[in-house]
């Protein structure tokens, strides 16, 4: 049951055009800023939008093509959504909000909760069927949520920012138990997440969106290895700068020579550094590193025993030190440092 | 905060001035009656009539303002037409339109002489002035906007996107509307259902011109009110008495279970 | 500094500008008192006196000037409760005897009760006469829409005797409030008949059919002139009324005057 989607069409000042497909049993996670058009996507897949043009195909049969007048109700398709803050029916218990697929589908009552039974069961609610869903915390209500979409055995599960709406906490518990039950889920899903610890914990493949269209997609392994866009690197926790080989060992980023080893060859070319590879002096290093550069502290926000300061200087950089470095340092916004990078940690791809 | 003190008593006292208003004409009704009478009274042979026919055709009336105003809540709710306020207006017309003019605009309509009510009668003899049939129209005519605006306005505030759940759980749009929908603007539904049933109650005014006023058939307790209070007051304060209990007691019981 | 009456100001303001504007509000027409400056007259009569009494107080305020006749009909029942229950009133005109009978007579000056006028009975029909009705025995028939007025107000009181003696059952479909609203009932062409007042039938002109009720069953109903204050105007009006102008008026509109 494999999906290939070729969606396009505009609302408003979103302008939607990408193909996407997958195969059953992958986990497909969707990034992107907010306005990209990511829960967009879900719903032209759900059918609860309609493509102005390209279409929609699972497994051969066809869900949605303006070109060909077909398009087939959310009712007839075999998808389940979730969304951020669950919205189980109020007015339902458990039992009967994870049965009420089945029973739409013309399933008997006794049948419907057996269903239900099962999924709930899987996702470790199995003990408090007839509590209204106002009864539950939020980790368990988009457990109950995920299980009334998957009590219908559906090809697509669709997953709108499903930890988004959830305490930090509860959100990481959750993650887990979402990750063993969509292992064990045969059917294709789609994670629209802005979390990049959603996707690349969960996730097979990701696509980035930005304005409508793909900008990067690949597996986790290969999206940390080679961002190609700034929003895709901020993802995966990169430094991200463009630039032009000079030679086997320089690169031009805005007027600046970067040193690094293996430049490829052709011209333009894309430049990561991870954080943790920038160091920060108060005075101008001796030695061996040939990156070094001035720079001026824009922003400091301190992440547990560590710190991201943002610098800035011929281009922008990100370093993660020690909060005692920053106590050393005696780091402050608007201090002027020096920052260097050893050649060996800086590293180019084409572009 | 002497400014605040003030603000409060300016609103407080306008406040128990409006209740007074409301109060007294009640409490006096319950001063003036004579209690120990009541049964002597309520025999007067046009009062249990009136009250049976006045529950009957109220009851018709709720019915179908429920079937027929609840989807036409769902329309108003949900479309997205550009003619979609100038629809709700219209629905809201009899609210304002004095119930002697929705009677006279009802025999224009329905009347034997009326726009449809003279095919009616030319192709099947039917004639619908004069008869309870009449009353229920009468009725209907006035209750039917507050039903539908009432629960119009629950089926806004339901989030839309419960509409689209359902749908990709595989519910039809009719099962969506049955499943969904109204259970979760019930509340909205039973109030709508409250205020239309006081106001069908309590129609006069167009019932007398349309359906005009005869015992056991189109004289309602409204109508029996009116004509008893020139031949037996007394009869005509104890069959207001009942109706005020009844009220009281279905919509105090409405919502206490509706409206928390 | 603040002033102790500061918080006074507002409600004090209220009350002064309510005061004011209650005096401001002219004493009621009809209250009885200051007879010497009032030139108004308050008359509360029977429905079926509308056309009539209208024109003769447009014949007196003509040729009375400066002085005002104010109208309200209603049914004589009705009447009769709202002056009980203190409505301010100089003169009533009531449609039958028997309709004085409840009036509080503690409010009627002395020897303040005149026949007025008298008039029949009457059936009334839409033009086109849909109902085939030509006679009073004609009403009992079962496809007929009849009406009548109710039982508690003079015309429905008369008609039901009327009926009684001819011995007819008529096919009655609704009671109404009043005479007029029973007449309304024909001229919509909801009612194929009813029993109204002659002088209903003159004064609907075209707009409705009348039937001759034979004399041996119809019942005369006399207007009562009741005259409850004594202030100079009213009592001119009441001259007027029963003088020969406001006579002619009414026998132009069907009555039948002493």
């Amino acid at each position: 049951m494999s999906l290939q989607a070729d969606v396009r069409l505009s609302r408003g000042v979103l302008h939607l055009d990408l193909a996407l497909s997958a195969q059953p049993g992958q986990i497909v996670a969707v990034l992107g800023p907010n306005g990209s058009g990511k829960t967009t996507l879900l719903h032209t897949l759900a059918g609860l939008i309609r493509l102005q043009h390209g279409q929609i195909h699972v497994s051969g049969s066809v869900w949605d093509s303006p070109g060909e007048s077909v398009w087939m109700p959310p009712e007839q398709r075999r998808t389940g959504l979730v969304v951020a803050d669950h919205l189980l029916f109020p007015h339902l218990s458990v039992i009967d909000n994870v049965g009420f697929g089945p029973r739409s589908r013309g399933v008997p009552k006794a049948d419907a909760r057996l269903r239900a039974r099962v999924e709930l069961d899987a996702l470790g609610l199995g003990d408090r069927p007839d509590v209204r869903p106002r009864e539950l915390s939020s980790g368990q209500a988009q457990r109950v949520a995920l299980a009334r979409a998957l009590a219908t055995d559906p090809a697509l599960l669709l997953l709108d920012e499903p930890l988004s709406a959830l305490d930090p906490t509860t959100r990481a518990q959750t993650r887990a138990d979402l990750g063993v039950r969509l292992r064990a889920f045969p059917g294709i899903t789609i994670l629209v997440t802005h979390d990049p610890l959603d996707a690349l914990s969960l996730a097979d493949r990701l696509v980035f969106i930005e304005a409508g269209r793909l900008v990067q997609e690949g597996t986790p392994q290969e999206v940390i290895a080679r961002p190609r866009d700034p929003y895709v690197a901020h993802v995966v926790g990169l430094n991200f700068l463009r630039g032009r080989r000079i030679s086997d060992q320089q690169v031009d980023v805005a007027g600046t020579t970067v040193v690094a080893p293996d430049v490829p060859a052709g011209g333009p070319v894309c430049v990561t550094i991870p954080p943790s590879a920038v160091a920060l002096y108060l005075t101008r290093p001796e030695g061996s590193p040939r990156n070094t550069w001035p720079v001026t502290v824009s922003d400091i926000q301190l992440v547990g025993q560590t710190a991201r300061v943002s610098l800035v200087g011929p281009f922008t950089l990100a370093a993660e030190v020690t909060t005692t470095a920053v106590a050393e340092l005696r780091l402050g916004i608007g201090q002027e440092l020096w920052a260097t990078v050893k050649a060996t940690e800086v590293r180019v791809y084409p572009a | 905060m002497r400014s605040v003190r003030w603000a409060r008593a300016g609103l407080v006292i306008p406040a128990w001035l409006a209740i007074a208003f409301l109060l007294v004409p009640l409490v006096a009704l319950l001063v003036k009656v004579d209690w120990a009478g009541i049964p002597a009274h309520l025999a007067n042979p046009i009062v249990v009539p009136a009250l049976r026919l006045s529950l009957l055709t109220t009851s018709s009336t709720i019915a179908i303002c429920a079937l027929l105003g609840t989807p036409l809540a769902w329309l108003l709710a949900r479309s997205t037409h550009p003619a979609t306020p100038w629809l709700r207006a219209l629905v809201t017309v009899p609210l304002v339109l004095p119930p002697v003019v929705g009677g006279v605009a009802l025999l224009m309509a329905y009347g034997r002489e009326g726009v449809v009510g003279r095919v009616l009668f030319d192709v099947a003899g039917w004639s619908i002035p004069f008869t309870t049939v009449a009353v229920v129209f009468a009725e209907v005519f006035v209750a039917l906007p507050f039903y539908v605006l009432a629960v119009e306005g629950s089926m806004r505030g339901l989030d839309p996107r419960y509409d689209g759940l359902a749908a990709t759980l595989g519910a039809s749009p009719w099962r969506t509307f049955r499943t969904v929908v109204v259970p979760m603007v019930a509340p909205g539904i039973a109030s709508g259902a409250a205020l239309a049933w006081a106001r069908a109650l309590g129609e006069f005014g167009a019932t007398i011109t349309f359906a005009g006023s005869y015992p056991g058939r189109t004289q309602t307790a409204p109508l029996a009110v009116y004509f008893l209070l020139e031949s037996d007051p007394q009869a005509a304060i104890a069959l207001s008495l009942v109706m005020l209990l009844i009220s009281v007691v279905i919509l105090g019981a409405l919502r206490g279970r509706w409206l928390r | 500094m603040r002033r102790a009456g500061g918080r006074f100001r507002a409600p004090v303001a209220a009350l002064a500008f309510a005061a004011l504007a209650a005096s401001g509000c002219s004493p009621a027409a009809g209250e009885p008192g200051n007879a010497a400056t009032r030139h108004t007259v308050v008359m509360l009569a029977a429905s079926s006196l509308t056309e009539s009494l209208t024109t003769v107080a447009k014949d007196f305020r003509a040729s009375h000037p400066g002085t005002d006749v104010q109208l309200s009909f209603a049914a004589s029942s009705t009447v009769v409760t709202q002056v009980n229950q203190g409505a301010p009133a100089d003169l009533i005109a009531l449609a039958g005897t028997a309709a004085a009978v409840p009036l509080d007579k503690s409010r009627i000056v002395k020897n303040g009760t005149r026949p007025l006028a008298s008039n029949t009975l009457e059936i009334a029909t839409p033009p086109s006469n849909p109902g085939n009705v030509n006679a009073i025995t004609d009403l009992s028939r079962p496809t007929l829409n009849v009406v009548l007025c109710a039982a508690t107000v003079p015309c429905g009181k008369a008609a039901a005797k009327a009926l009684s003696l001819a011995g007819v059952v008529a096919h009655v479909v609704s009671y109404e409030t009043d005479v007029k609203a029973t007449l309304a009932k024909v001229q919509l062409g909801e009612a194929d008949a009813a029993i109204v007042y002659h002088s209903d039938v003159v004064s609907a002109g075209a707009r409705v059919r009348g039937v001759q009720i034979p004399a041996s069953v119809n019942q005369t109903v006399d207007y009562p002139l009741i005259q409850l204050t004594n202030d100079p105007t009213t009592v001119e009006f009441r001259t007027y009324l029963l003088s020969d102008q406001g006579r002619k008026r009414l026998r132009d509109n069907g009555f039948l005057t002493p």
